[in-house]
């Protein structure tokens, strides 16, 4: 029986991507359920000329996930932040983080546990920053485990470090694994990816990269109206238009890299990658670690509220499409859809990093219901139907809202269906196009084009849904996953409010009260490009005293193994 | 030994009825061509609701639940609780609410009775929990989050009221014979018939000739 009280009490942790979703999430749940925690050493990334203190306290005061904290301890927040946290300007893509030698040395001899939960979950990012998260993170942050005095290592990677490989996932980190089944050599593999990075990086001022550049820059000055002969103009669209061009690239090339392997992603891929890359090297360190990999992490069930979400990296795009005219989402019935809320997840941390410190982990804790509490796609889709339902018809804001929309459902419903986007795309094209060609007097022509351009304004809409439907299919569509979640099972938890026990989730009242709810309030707005509520706390936090320690100027680690 | 009020929810408590209820939820389907055919089914078999209320009510409650076959539990449950929030809780008759709490204060247990799903009349019997002992209503089987049509015994509103009458009092050591009952309509006799006190309530036509030849107490309320 493992006590979380006692398992933290007096110890020292080094959290990172506590900027993120999650590590916030996990961060605050720490501080405000074991107030016996030794110390709290936060790594952020320093942006802007600022301080990361000031990042920090920026987080605390304007992120609502901290209203625990505040409700707590009020107005002695400040003080009580300054004992409990020390905010470290860092990054893990760099060896030690980038930080300076005195603070390394303290930190080796202070940290009892690291907990890694920083990443890049974008599902297309440039390939050089996922790389740097998700594959050099975990490396930089184990070399910093391995040369600490008595520290530990959970690593937060994801579920879908499976791949395009269906059926039940077991909980164990197969090196050399590829969803095709062909056999990979991870520190071979490291090596291809930096050699596609090299590759890409190299096209800048050839020939054809500087022609098509060229070209698009002028596409670019004359579509906005500019002067393509001032050269002021010129060169500020030519500098972001070549960085835009490589990063174009570099998510392109990541994303048909990881493909030709077996993963839908550069996302998965990079996460699967470092974790294999990660068991070798601790294969050689002997450092205590484990890895906990989420399913798709949703809405907060209870902690911090009920509800609480942030991003976009969550089933939000879809949901918020099926509330809007879109309707025939493409995923198959029966296939499980394996969400978590934030808040298990942390709790799934708590354990794994209480019992690696204790020696008595598990490598790997999957952090799903898909294997305990099955939650089936075309479920999803209909309790969201339903959810937007409720909303619209007690405080939908239109007519159109209250009597239509509230009325329509959403179906599950296959790729090439009727309706589906890519066929309803083809015909506002050959409408557009029809009436383009209209012939005729004046009027008619005129009303004709008229309709060609909102037809046209339609199709350019309908891309954008056709892009968020075609990143969600592999989840939703094409494979069908279950994850097991039985190595969390090993360890009995004293405290009720740190048990992970998904059998307890009535996906119908989660979804509808808290799930859907949750996103209309901290995620929809952003998609509409609305400002999220935002939170004010009555006493605003500034550390004292304590002033964050600087980073040296990193040095990137390029190799592997 | 005890004594209880019986109260039939439909025609003494609300003043709707359970096709209404029924066709709503059908009405609501997942899309339209799932709700043009269950309503459609529903169409079809409502004049033999209409004949068969009088002569077999379990058969007709049996038919009319029908329409809910292949329906998620989750849709039933949140188009009932909606239907329950935007209309029957407007239809609910303040006389019989008062009936319900008179018949509480007088010391009786008190029982209500409904034809309806457990999803569209709990909430009711949740808002007059204070006034309500028992709770018993149709319920729907499911298998595999989808409703199979079927309803789980003992089907309220039928003949079979009686027999769960009698297993109910005998289980709660009840004297029927003490008791009363309040209830609208024609199948609902047995139910009258079983205890000492009954009373019609709004009563439809086959009712009110049978209250008037027995001699039995006969309330209108109806709104």
């Amino acid at each position: 029986m493992i006590s979380i009280q006692e398992s933290y009490a007096g110890k020292r942790v080094l959290v990172t991507g506590t900027s993120g979703f999650l590590g916030k999430v996990w961060l605050v749940m720490l501080l405000e359920r074991v107030p016996d925690i030794g110390k709290v050493y936060v790594l952020l990334r320093k942006k802007g000329l600022r301080p990361v203190t000031h990042r920090f306290e920026k987080l605390v005061n304007t992120s609502a996930a901290f209203k625990p904290l505040h409700r707590t301890h009020g107005a002695n927040l400040s003080e009580w932040l300054s004992e409990k946290v020390e905010v470290i300007e860092g990054d893990i893509a760099y060896k030690n983080f980038g930080m300076d030698e005195d603070t390394t040395a303290r930190l080796r001899t202070d940290v009892d546990a690291v907990i890694n939960c920083a990443g890049v979950v974008d599902f297309a990012p440039d390939v050089r920053l996922s790389k740097g998260a998700n594959v050099d993170g975990p490396l930089n942050v184990h070399d910093f485990v391995a040369s600490c005095d008595n520290a530990s290592f959970v690593h937060v990677s994801t579920c879908y470090v499976r791949g395009r490989n269906d059926g039940r996932v077991s909980e164990e980190i197969e090196v050399g694994y590829t969803p095709t089944g062909a056999i990979m050599d991870p520190v071979e593999e490291y090596a291809n990816l930096e050699a596609l990075i090299d590759d890409v990086e190299s096209r800048d001022g050839t020939e054809t990269f500087e022609a098509e550049l060229e070209a698009r820059v002028r596409k670019v000055i004359t579509d906005k109206g500019l002067d393509l002969e001032n050269e002021r103009v010129y060169t500020t669209v030519m500098r972001r238009e070549r960085a835009e061009k490589t990063k174009r690239a570099m998510a392109s090339e990541g994303t048909d890299h990881a493909d030709r392997l077996g993963w839908p992603n550069s996302y998965t891929y990079t996460k699967s990658l470092g974790e294999q890359l990660l068991k070798l090297r601790a294969m050689e360190s002997g450092v205590d670690y484990c890895v906990v990999r989420p399913a798709i992490v949703e809405s907060a069930m209870s902690f911090p509220f009920p509800g609480w979400n942030e991003g976009f990296n969550t089933s939000g795009p879809v949901v918020y499409l099926l509330g809007t005219w879109f309707r025939n989402l493409p995923c198959k019935r029966g296939n499980p859809f394996d969400v978590v809320p934030v808040d298990y997840v942390c709790k799934v941390i708590m354990i794994a990093a209480a019992a690696t410190m204790r020696g008595e982990q598990s490598t790997v804790y999957q952090a799903a219901t898909s294997g305990r509490n099955t939650f089936m796609v075309d479920r999803a889709v209909e309790l969201t139907a339903l959810a937007h339902r409720k909303h619209y018809r007690s405080r939908g804001t239109s007519l159109v809202e209250r009597a239509i929309l509230s009325r329509m459902d959403s179906i599950d419903s296959a790729y090439d269906h009727t309706f589906s986007v890519p066929n309803v795309r083809k015909t506002a094209r050959g409408l557009a196009s029809i009436f383009d060609n209209v012939k005729g007097p004046r009027p008619i022509r005129r009303q004709a084009r008229q309709l060609a351009k909102v037809t046209r304004g339609a199709d350019k809409q309908l891309k954008g849904v056709q892009k968020i439907v075609d990143v969600f299919k592999p989840f939703i569509h094409d494979h069908c996953w279950y994850f097991e979640s039985e190595n969390i099972k090993a360890h009995a938890v004293e405290e009720p409010e740190f048990r992970f026990e998904p059998e307890d989730i009535n996906w119908r009242e989660y979804w509808i009260g808290v799930q859907v709810p949750g996103l209309r309030k901290w995620s929809f707005p952003a998609y509409e490009g609305k400002s999220i509520e935002a939170f004010k706390p009555t006493h605003p936090v500034k550390l004292q005293s304590v002033k964050a320690t600087k980073a040296q100027p990193a040095v990137k680690i390029r190799k592997a193994g | 030994m005890k004594t209880a009020a019986f109260f039939r929810v439909e025609g003494t408590i609300v003043s709707r009825g359970v096709l209404a209820a029924t066709s709503y939820i059908a009405a609501n389907g997942q899309g339209l061509t799932e709700r043009a055919l269950r309503v459609g089914g529903l169409a079809i078999t409502a004049p033999l609701y209409g004949v068969l209320g009088q002569t077999d009510r379990t058969m007709a409650n049996r038919m009319a639940y029908l329409a809910f076959r292949n329906m998620r539990e989750d849709r039933v449950a949140v188009i009932g609780r909606e239907y329950y929030d935007e209309v029957l809780k407007d239809k609910v008759l303040d006389s019989g609410v008062e009936l319900l709490k008179q018949a509480k204060r007088d010391g009786h247990t008190t029982v209500l009775l409904s034809e309806g799903l457990d999803h569209v009349v709990g909430p009711l019997a949740k808002s007059l929990s204070r006034s309500v002992d028992h709770f018993v209503c149709n319920r729907l089987e499911y298998r595999d989050e989808f409703c199979t049509g079927r309803l789980i015994e003992p089907v309220i509103g039928g003949h079979e009221t009686r027999k769960w009458l009698q297993s109910f009092a005998d289980e709660h050591q009840i004297d029927l014979s003490k008791s009363v009952a309040y209830a609208a309509h024609g199948p609902d006799l047995l139910l009258l018939a079983a205890v000492g006190s009954p009373c019609a309530v709004n009563p439809d036509f086959a009712l009110r000739r049978a209250a008037t030849e027995a001699d039995w107490p006969v309330m209108e309320y109806r709104v």
